[in-house]
């Protein structure tokens, strides 16, 4: 490589090993000896030294020269040297004629030849990955400039060598050994092997070690000349930087509580969006897919839920433009009629997993505060990868694999159902199927789960160089996702591309930028709906081919047939897709002041584009016919943009106060457009165009919503001799969402935290390297309110003097943001030198002042339904979620070539509802034509299952007689009343008959609490890990089984667990009897169906082994690990359904825990190589 | 020198461009592709679109639901096998029956729609727009209102009144109103009416202040004040705007509707994609295929009342 490619190097780790390995020292801050004006230029004495001028320079600029001897040895100084002006001038001419390059750092400049760069940038190599903090906020000064005396007292002294190495046994290059309380220093070299000399007069010499990243050591020599030493990491958290949000700041100074997750943990997890692999990462973060379907909706809840009627999705800031966590909704197939099924996508979805460098989560109030009236739902930090300089990387991730459903629902075979059939249709007097009439003879039928689910390839590319010289960095990659999903008819794919570059201009001007630019597409198959593929799989009759002979679709034709979707055709045939360009980034300019106040500007924004659609074809699926054929066209364009303007400023004063603050300006606009359009009759099926259709049966819509938001902010962090912290945070935040009389909301808080391991009386407590107690108060909101809701449209309607407007509601100009007062108690306990590492936080979150709307009496003349002028919104109601969040780091084994590392997340919330605008107000929610199943009230946590109870089932007439009438008509009546066989609802209320209010509460769908547990083992370049996830307590509601165990449909197949239905000759059966039309309501929402969510699963598994460093220089190849992974390996739940984990239905709070034909999650084989050129 | 100059020029500019301070105006973001009560109004035509609304589709319940039962089927004209409507035929109507919310709600929709207009066109209309045509329209408004308060006071008596839709956003738990209290407002309501509608009968059936005249000689009548009963009924009467039709059959007929012997009707329009704004009654009544009606068939006929 070309010697100047390392010329620019300005990194920390280079200035440490430089440092040490240039242990004798030149530079001083003598008098000078020789001062030459400009004007005695060319009259100087000849062969001046190269280190005599230094000299001169140094006490002229008030700077230090580094170097070694032999460096400079001998080195004349040219002629012509001018000697003012600029010193890099003076420098760049005086350095560059002998091929010695130097490179500054604070007052400190370090000259060196290009082949001494390479080697200890060979030795360095292993130092890049530290995440920590930027070099320029410390200079290295612990070893200062020898004298000429401390120079010759070396002559005569004692050499001292050995082996300094990591904890696992590693030799450690470029590490400093200093001897204590001299200026004598040395530095380890390639193999960690050094050298030092004590002078003889130095009484009870010790030696330190120290490494930045490690914890430094003291030797005593005690008369020995070989003294190998083994340094330990530092411990990890306290060093670490965290993403705050408008800037960083160290972990120890943190005062909020904010959860951190590298990418690097998160590797081998297959996953189309980085949503999906927090699941279980960190601690009061619930994260659950709604959809297996490959791109959909995932609900992430930052400690409980925040709205009652708004979003519960976080705000995601991904490189400082934030993004709402509220899925895409697409056209789809409710359109077609029927259910719609989930469609929602993950915003996260169009981001390239690969590109994320770490994730910091952002959960109490003190540290969204300053996100204002977008953070009541917590925040998400997104940081992506950056240059580094001195680093020229080119890597390479893929992985390959597949998807399985991880399992399959029993139920019944073709000869099973023949015989199911016969006896219910006898039962029912109804005519007996002639195919059925022997069914021994009959095969195993349609397996209709084998038919549509599937194994799918899965696998991502990713491209990336980085790297950069002292004053330009960047990173550049290109990526390539595809998912073949599960369940046939449906996948993703992504393209991405990214740029982030940083460019130091001047001394004074940094700037940067990112950008990606990314084209997703997704097919959509309809899951979650009583009519979607996974629900029509179990339902329909094995009876039925997938296709006929003649490779036409097969489909029901007996007439009495109930259930008549063919799902291989349903999810082959009916199509919806979204396909999204989008294109986000920003640019960045950082301008420093005077004594550590700098200025900020920042530019950035997203634009979407998506097209959107939705085609039911004309179809015969039996005696089920389209006969008429639709095309929904919906194309989006977003555009986004933000501009920023902040003044920081850092300061210590008498190193005892460290001052941070930071305040600023920020605005935000956005429009969102979109153009729908219809067609219907299209000629063709096979040609999906507009231009198709009956022009008379055109449709054509648009709808443009434009937004803005004006903030002021501010933050002042103080801290006093590490011990002490606060942070004062403040945001105004306006909002085009706010009525004009409450347009402005303002956000403050304010946390402290006492490190009481700092304090002295903490200084023999060896055991606890880190104690630290915060407390913290703030105030944030929810702005993400339907546009406009404070206002009135015109809304128009048909009359004999052609359209005319009507106001569609009142107006309410008070309309504000949703508030969440959030108290946080955090605890950071770190034992055994950082082994045991133990983050406990409590918390009490206030929400209120949902956006609700009243249902005031009809003759106000408004009210809330659809052919009414509807009433105004306004803000009520309060809820509180308490909880607890812990998480336990430790390293159960740190020896040389074995390390076993735990992680232990834990959460838990208790949601309450306190108010809502009366206390008699009731929130129901129903899904697609089913009654009312969750009911939200004061006093309970919301989206509570709500339904009937049960007692069993009735065995005689004498039974129903004696007990309450179950239902309006009533009676005993095998046909239109109860009978035996039938399902003893209980009379709640006990007003002797069984109705809508015997309904109570069934079950909620919050757990008690979830966890994730990771362990991580390596021996010697081999690593594994196994991470389990699971949550307890939580309740589901079945909806599938309201169907596959229904009883009441014929031709309609059900699990195999109805052959224990009652019967006359099965009294003990355990389902009620079978009957057509279900006059009892068996099926009404009750007891039966609500279960245990409870699971404990295996959700990854990976085993990894990193190819010796050694034995791949020849190939240029740095680095190489090739590792296989398993993704949901193991689901341990008593669960019934596909799948526990099911989340919100299009990320709907209130409707939590519902599985309805639900998309499972898929089990992921995946096999990776990582490589590094 | 040069360096500081940059510098602060750069800082200069920057803070320029990124905090180009909004102005009020930034926040001021409102839908753009459907029309807010801010920017309707505009127009002589725009202000009558939204008086259009009161002539049909408020109504449309009361006229379902209430019409035919509590007037014709109570009044013994018709018999119904629609059991909803047999137990108006028999008089035992129960305060649960559905019709009687729904009508009183349509009742009050009509109210609550008069309302906002009263007061929006005031508040909302570009000024280029003439007083006389301003207040003509609220005039049509308050018509609206008094005639929905003049069924609403005869059907159930003691109501409350409702003057304004802010009610729905404050404390609702109101007080009903003596009936010579809402007559008292009919009256007000009808004199404004008259006072400042439209001069001559207007050929599509628009509110003219010969409606209110005539509406007030009916209110006058439930008053049993004869002399301003008569006093209006006689000023329409020989105002020279109105006659009897040659063929008295010719006034239930569709083709027929805004006739000569029109003084105020709803003005009904049926279409496929909107429910609620067509005259439900004459496929209830209308003897098929006696040409009554311009189409035989069933919901989506035009016809006005």
């Amino acid at each position: 490589m070309k010697n100047n490619s390392y010329r620019s190097t300005f990194m920390r780790f280079y200035l440490l090993v430089s440092i040490s390995t240039f242990a004798i020292m030149m530079s001083s801050a003598q008098s000078p000896q020789l001062l030459v004006s400009n004007s005695n230029k060319g009259t100087q004495k000849a062969n001046l030294q190269m280190t005599d001028i230094l000299k001169e320079l140094e006490a002229k600029y008030n700077v230090f020269f580094t170097y070694k001897d032999k460096t400079l040895k001998g080195k004349i100084v040219p002629q012509n040297l001018r000697r003012s002006g600029k010193l890099e001038v003076i420098l760049d001419f005086l350095l560059k004629s002998q091929s010695i390059e130097y490179k500054k750092v604070g007052k400190v400049y370090y000259l060196y030849t290009s082949e001494e760069l390479a080697e200890l940038k060979a030795n360095s190599v292993n130092l890049l990955e530290n995440r920590t903090s930027n070099s320029e906020e410390k200079p290295f000064t612990t070893i200062s400039p020898l004298s000429s005396q401390e120079v010759k007292s070396l002559i005569i002294a004692n050499p001292i060598k050995g082996k300094v190495v990591a904890e696992n046994g590693e030799p450690m290059p470029g590490v400093s050994v200093r001897l204590k309380g001299t200026t004598v220093g040395a530095a380890s070299d390639l193999n960690g092997n050094y050298s030092i000399s004590v002078p003889d007069k130095q009484e009870n010499p010790i030696l330190i070690f120290s490494m930045i990243g490690y914890n430094p050591m003291e030797v005593s020599v005690r008369n020995r000349t070989l003294i190998n030493v083994t340094l330990n990491p530092d411990v990890k958290s306290l060093s670490e930087i965290v993403v705050v949000g408008y800037g960083t700041q160290q972990r120890k100074d943190l005062t909020g509580s904010i959860s951190s997750i590298a990418m690097e943990d998160l590797k081998t997890i297959p996953a189309t969006g980085i949503d999906q692999a927090l699941q279980g990462k960190a601690a009061g973060v619930m994260v659950n897919n709604n959809s297996g379907q490959p791109g959909a909706g995932v609900s992430v809840r930052i400690r409980g839920i925040t709205s009652v009627t708004g979003s519960n999705e976080p705000l995601y800031v991904i490189d400082g433009i934030p993004f709402s966590g509220d899925g895409a909704s697409s056209q789809a197939f409710s359109a077609f009629g029927g259910g719609g099924g989930q469609s929602n996508q993950s915003v996260l979805s169009s981001l390239n997993t690969s590109d994320i460098v770490t994730i910091d989560i952002l959960k109490d109030a003190s540290a969204t505060a300053i996100y204002g009236a977008r953070a009541s739902n917590g925040v998400v930090i997104i940081t992506t990868k950056r240059g580094k300089a001195n680093e020229s990387k080119i890597t390479y991730d893929t992985y390959f694999g597949y998807q399985e459903v991880p399992k399959k629902l029993g139920v019944m075979n073709l000869r099973e159902f023949a015989k199911y059939s016969n006896e219910t249709r006898l039962d029912n007097s109804q005519q007996l199927n002639e195919e059925f009439a022997n069914p021994n003879i009959l095969g195993n039928g349609t397996n209709w789960q084998d038919e549509i689910f599937r194994k799918g390839a899965i696998q991502n590319h990713q491209l990336s160089f980085s790297g950069g010289k002292d004053k330009t960095q960047y990173y550049i990659s290109g990526g390539y996702f595809k998912q073949d999903a599960i369940v046939i008819g449906s996948n993703f794919n992504r393209y991405s591309l990214r740029v982030n570059i940083d460019n130091q201009v001047k001394d004074w001007l940094k700037i940067g930028n990112s950008l990606t630019i990314s084209n997703t597409n997704q097919q959509i198959t309809l899951s979650d709906s009583d009519d979607g593929v996974v629900s029509a799989a179990l339902l329909q009759s094995p009876a039925v081919p997938v296709k006929l002979p003649d490779g036409a679709w097969g489909g029901v034709e007996d007439p009495q047939a109930y259930y008549t979707i063919n799902p291989v055709a349903l999810a082959l045939q009916k199509d919806v897709s979204r396909k999204q360009t989008r294109l986000n980034g920003n640019f960045w300019a950082d301008v420093s002041l005077y004594r550590g106040l700098s200025f900020r500007a920042e530019f950035g924004g997203d634009m979407g584009f998506t097209a959107n659609s939705a085609f039911n074809p004309t179809y015969k699926w039996g005696k089920l016919e389209n006969t008429q054929s639709k095309l929904l066209r919906r194309n989006e364009q977003s555009t986004y943009w933000n501009a920023k303007a902040f003044l920081n400023y850092n300061k210590v004063f008498n190193n005892l106060h460290r001052v941070s603050a930071l305040i600023g300006h920020e605005s935000q606009y956005s429009i969102y457009k979109s153009v729908n359009s219809g067609a219907t009759g299209l000629t063709s099926n096979d040609v999906q165009s507009l231009n198709l259709g009956d022009p008379k049966l055109a449709s054509v819509g648009d709808l443009i919503i434009p937004w803005a938001m004006e903030s002021y902010l501010g933050r002042v962090n103080y801290n006093y001799d590490d011990r002490y912290n606060l942070t004062l945070t403040y945001r105004a935040d306006g909002s085009s969402n706010f009525g004009p009389k409450k347009r402005w909301g303002r956000f403050p808080s304010a946390a402290v935290a006492w490190t009481i391991s700092k304090e002295a009386f903490m200084k023999d407590v060896t055991a606890i390297n880190n104690l630290k107690l915060r407390i913290g108060y703030g105030s944030v909101g929810n702005q993400n309110l339907p546009s406009y809701s404070y206002g009135s449209l015109m809304a128009s309607v048909i009359t004999a003097y052609g359209t005319g407007f009507y106001s569609d509601k009142l107006a309410n100009e008070n309309i504000q943001w949703e508030s969440a007062n959030q108290t946080n108690l955090g605890l950071d306990i770190g034992l055994l030198k950082g082994k045991v590492n133990l983050t406990v936080d409590v918390y009490d979150k206030k929400s209120s002042n949902f956006l609700l709307q009243t249902s005031p009496p009809s003759f106000t003349g408004v009210g809330t339904n659809w052919d009414e002028v509807k009433s105004p919104f306004f803000n009520a109601g309060e809820m509180q979620n308490k909880g607890i969040d812990i998480s336990l780091n430790t390293t159960n084994i740190d020896s040389k070539n074995f390390k076993w590392n735990s992680n232990l997340v834990f959460s838990h919330y208790k949601n309450r509802i306190n108010a809502l605008a009366t206390d008699k107000d009731v929130y129901y929610e129903k899904i697609q034509y089913f009654e009312n199943i969750t009911k939200t009230a004061v006093g309970l946590p919301i989206g509570m299952f709500y339904g009937y109870t049960t007692k069993g089932i009735f065995q005689n007439e004498e039974e129903i007689k004696a007990s309450p009438k179950q239902t309006e008509n009533g009676g005993v009546n095998k046909w239109s009343g109860t009978f035996p066989g039938d399902i003893i609802f209980a009379d709640n209320n006990g007003d002797g008959k069984i109705d809508a209010s015997d309904r109570v509460i069934l079950g909620s769908p919050h757990p008690d609490f979830t966890f994730g547990f990771t362990n991580t083992f390596s021996y010697k370049n081999f690593d594994f890990s196994i991470f389990l996830q699971g949550s307890q307590g939580a309740k589901i509601f079945n909806f599938t089984r309201v169907r596959t165990e229904g009883l009441t449909g014929l031709g309609q197949n059900q699990l195999n667990t109805v052959t224990d239905r009652w019967t006359l000759d099965n009294p003990t059966g355990k389902l009620p009897r079978f009957i057509l039309g279900d006059p009892n309501q068996n099926n009404r929402f009750s007891d039966r169906f609500i279960e245990d969510g409870s699971y404990v699963r295996i959700q990854n598994i990976s085993f990894g082994y990193t190819i010796p460093t050694g034995l791949l220089d020849k190939v240029f190849i740095k680095r190489l690990k090739i590792y296989g992974s398993v993704q949901n390996l193991k689901t341990f739940t008593k669960y019934s359904g596909f799948d526990p984990e099911l989340g919100s239905y299009d990320q709907n709070s209130k409707l939590t825990n519902v599985d309805n034909g639900h998309y499972p999650n898929p089990r992921t084989f995946t096999l990776g190589v990582n490589v590094e050129f | 020198m040069k360096t500081s100059f940059f510098k602060y020029t750069a800082i200069l500019g920057l803070s320029l461009f990124v905090t180009t301070s909004c102005k009020e105006e930034f926040l001021n973001q409102t839908p753009q592709s459907a029309i807010t009560i801010d920017n309707f109004f505009q127009t002589k035509e725009q202000v009558l679109a939204s008086t259009a609304t009161l002539y049909g589709f408020p109504w449309f319940n009361f006229n379902d639901r209430a019409v035919v039962p509590m007037g014709d089927i109570m009044g013994g004209n018709v018999h119904t096998y629609d059991p909803s409507f047999q137990a108006f035929m028999v008089f035992s109507v129960q305060p649960a029956n559905s019709n009687l919310a729904v009508s009183w709600a349509s009742l009050y929709k009509v109210i609550g729609m008069s309302n906002t207009l009263i007061k929006l066109i005031p508040e909302k209309s570009a000024a280029s727009i003439s007083k006389e045509d301003l207040n003509a329209s609220v005039g049509e408004a308050k018509f609206m209102r008094a005639l929905a308060y003049f069924y609403l006071t005869r059907l159930w008596g003691a109501v409350p009144i409702v003057e304004s839709s802010d009610l729905a956003t404050g404390d609702a738990n109101i007080n009903r109103n003596k009936p010579e209290d809402v007559y008292k407002l009919i009256i007000k309501d009808l004199q404004y009416a008259e006072a400042n509608c439209l001069s001559n009968k207007s050929a599509e059936g628009r509110v003219s202040i010969w409606s209110a005249k005539a509406l007030l000689a009916k209110v006058y009548l439930y008053q049993k004040d004869f002399a301003n009963a008569r006093l209006k009924a006689e000023e329409v009467i020989n105002s020279g705007q109105y006659s009897l039709m040659d063929n008295y059959a010719d006034c239930f007929k569709q083709l027929k509707n805004n006739n000569a012997e029109s003084v105020f009707a709803l003005q009904w329009k049926a279409n496929s994609d909107n429910w609620g704004t067509q005259n439900t009654i004459q496929s209830y009544l209308a003897p098929y295929n006696e040409g009554i009606l311009d189409t035989g068939e069933f919901w989506f006929l035009c016809s006005k009342y």
